[in-house]
């Protein structure tokens, strides 16, 4: 099942192309992760897809296109956390995830807005952190607070832009588990772009990999990831391991010398 | 559901209004100490009586004469004129995410200033009459206003743009200001700088009705927009990601702190330094949450400038000290005191 249609996206900043002629689809209640080296596209492809840039091309979600929508209504359905994101003031946590109920609430909050933030706070186990300073928290608790608040939004689909870029192992597997039994749970779909290619092997349903602005290849880990794909896309050489479960294991062995 | 996140929640949502609500007594009782302040003698239970009593049908006493025709407009201005800078403050800080912001950060003060001295140095006026420093300074405010809108525009309204843009008009209109002093009588000169300090004194029914109608024209625009501040101090990415139309409500926000800071200052002059911390006391007390902060930095304005004109008036009474020095000398101090005691970072 199909839930994002991405046809011929196209992005440029100024005059110089980002993304090119990108086409994919992305699968109901599934984790597509997006894959790539440093400035291949992978976070302004996020963006593209909610209306934060504009780019050329189709997002079609559910039959309705995308950008041409009101930014509040592609707010009820799609929401975001940003890669990196300092919380100008300082506030509590249940203020903070009461925000992504934005769209949906007037000045005052209703007892369903009360409902969904208490929720929220239960399903990522963040309850006892309620009324704690935002700015207080670990790398690891605010990057909960972040997806909680977006979760709050109640959205169909949730773009992430490497939420475990700053975050230690433990919070890496953490986060990455909390993200599949959201899908598991409220079914709803998820693009993330991700550096740790690992961790894309284990938790993705489906990959896209990113290079130069183009789609070098997009299916599912044990298909695609591949030496030749690893050098060609990264320019590196690797050796791949499976583990228990039988995803692959990237072991990066040297950087290739440059190819003209 | 008290111990439960959300009941926890409403308990904290219960203390700031509260603080609102104390906060508002406070001021209803030092509006009514400043205006026993004069050489009529009359304690704070006159004053409550007689305004009590002319609202329906006002008496011929000395005392309702100076009460209403004197002492009650100068202190209905200096709420209303606290009022509207505080919640300007606040708006500004949260649209620019910059601390420092306030109306005069925009520059367009500067430009106030530069259209009261060029009726008061030149003679020169959009209009003639008593009302040309006054009308002056209003036009000014708003065609520096539009000049920043012209040049943000061309940066599509980000904060870094707009603050230059500010920058750069308040420098010009401080260079066109300093020229006119520069040629101007020093009694002429005098009286600018008289100006630039801030005053009461000039309130009269008309510039208390005046600021009256732009505030209650603006202020439920901003509140409808409060939810809107907060989720801009998280980006503007992450604001539109939520559906908020960043843009237009830079363009709102800016048009209605103008509006209010033009409607103001052009009866004052420039009164600084409370739309910078006034904001920033309350939000050190309630939080960040502008559904709360915004009434909050109104009435903590009103309640600086009130107090400031009452120290003003007394401290070296029967001279009266210019209201801009003296929000600094009572609001610093509670600043800094707020400031050290409070538990770690709050912006």
């Amino acid at each position: 099942m199909v839930k994002i249609i991405i046809q011929d996206l196209s992005f440029r900043y100024r005059s110089a192309p980002v993304l090119q002629d990108l086409s994919f689809n992305v699968g109901r209640s599934k984790i597509l992760c997006l894959l790539g080296p440093n400035g291949s596209g992978k976070s302004t492809l996020i963006k593209c897809i909610n209306q934060i840039l504009k780019p050329q091309g189709r997002v079609i979600m559910d039959g309705d296109e995308i950008h041409s929508m009101p930014i509040s209504d592609v707010a009820r359905r799609i929401a975001y956390v940003p890669q990196s994101e300092t919380i100008g003031m300082s506030m509590t946590v249940f203020d903070a995830i009461l925000m992504g109920r934005r769209v949906h609430m007037g000045w005052k909050p209703a007892d369903r807005d009360l409902e969904v933030v208490s929720r929220v706070l239960e399903n990522m186990k963040i309850e006892d952190l309620a009324m704690e300073d935002v700015w207080e928290l670990s790398g690891g608790q605010r990057q909960k607070v972040f997806i909680a608040r977006a979760l709050a939004q109640e959205p169909e689909v949730l773009l992430l832009d490497e939420p475990t870029s700053s975050l230690d192992l433990k919070h890496q597997l953490d986060t990455m588990e909390t993200i599949r039994l959201l899908v598991q749970r409220s079914g709803i779909s998820v693009v993330m772009a991700i550096h740790d290619i690992n961790l894309a092997a284990r938790y993705a349903d489906t990959v896209a990999m990113i290079r130069k602005g183009s789609i070098y290849g997009i299916g599912s880990p044990l298909e695609l990831f591949t030496p030749q794909m690893v050098l060609d896309v990264y320019g590196v050489e690797a050796t791949f391991l499976y583990d228990a479960a039988g995803n692959p294991v990237v072991v990066p062995v040297r950087a290739a010398e440059e190819r003209s | 559901m008290s111990g439960t996140a959300t009941g926890k929640y409403l308990s904290f949502i219960q203390k700031k209004f509260l603080f609102l609500l104390i906060i508002a007594l406070v001021l209803l009782l030092v509006a009514g100490i400043a205006i026993t302040i004069g050489s009529y003698d009359m304690t704070v239970m006159d004053v409550y009586r007689i305004i009590a009593q002319g609202i329906l049908h006002q008496g011929d006493t000395t005392a309702d004469l100076v009460i209403w025709n004197i002492r009650l407009p100068r202190v209905l201005l200096g709420i209303l004129a606290g009022a509207g800078l505080g919640i300007c403050g606040a708006v500004l800080q949260a649209v620019l995410r910059n601390p420092l912001a306030s109306p005069f950060t925009l520059g367009i003060t500067s430009a106030a200033t530069f259209g009261a001295s060029m009726a008061m140095i030149l003679g020169i006026g959009i209009s003639g009459g008593s009302y040309i420093v006054i009308i002056n300074a209003f036009v000014f405010t708003l065609i520096a206003s539009f000049a920043i809108y012209l040049l943000a525009f061309t940066k599509k309204f980000t904060p870094g743009a707009i603050i230059m843009a500010g920058i750069a008009i308040s420098y010009l209109f401080g260079a066109l200001t300093s020229f006119l002093q520069y040629i101007g009588t020093a009694d002429a000169v005098q009286q600018v700088v008289f100006w630039t300090l801030g005053s009461l004194g000039r309130a009269n029914w008309f510039s208390v009705q005046v600021v009256a109608v732009i505030l209650v024209i603006s202020l439920p625009i901003l509140m409808w927009h409060s939810m809107d501040l907060n989720v801009l101090g998280s980006g503007d990415e992450v604001a539109k990601s939520m559906g908020v139309d960043v843009r237009r409500i830079r363009i709102i926000t800016l048009i209605l702190t103008s509006l209010i800071t033009a409607g103001i200052i052009c009866f004052t002059g420039t009164i600084g330094f409370i739309g910078l911390v006034g904001p920033h006391i309350c939000r050190m007390i309630i939080g960040p949450d502008h559904r709360f902060l915004l009434p909050a930095s109104a009435l903590m304005g009103a309640l600086i400038l009130v107090c400031a004109d009452i120290a003003a008036r007394t401290l070296f009474a029967p001279q009266v000290i210019p209201i801009g020095i003296m929000t600094s000398f009572i609001g610093v101090p509670f600043f800094i005191f707020l400031f050290v005691k409070r538990r770690g970072m709050y912006w």
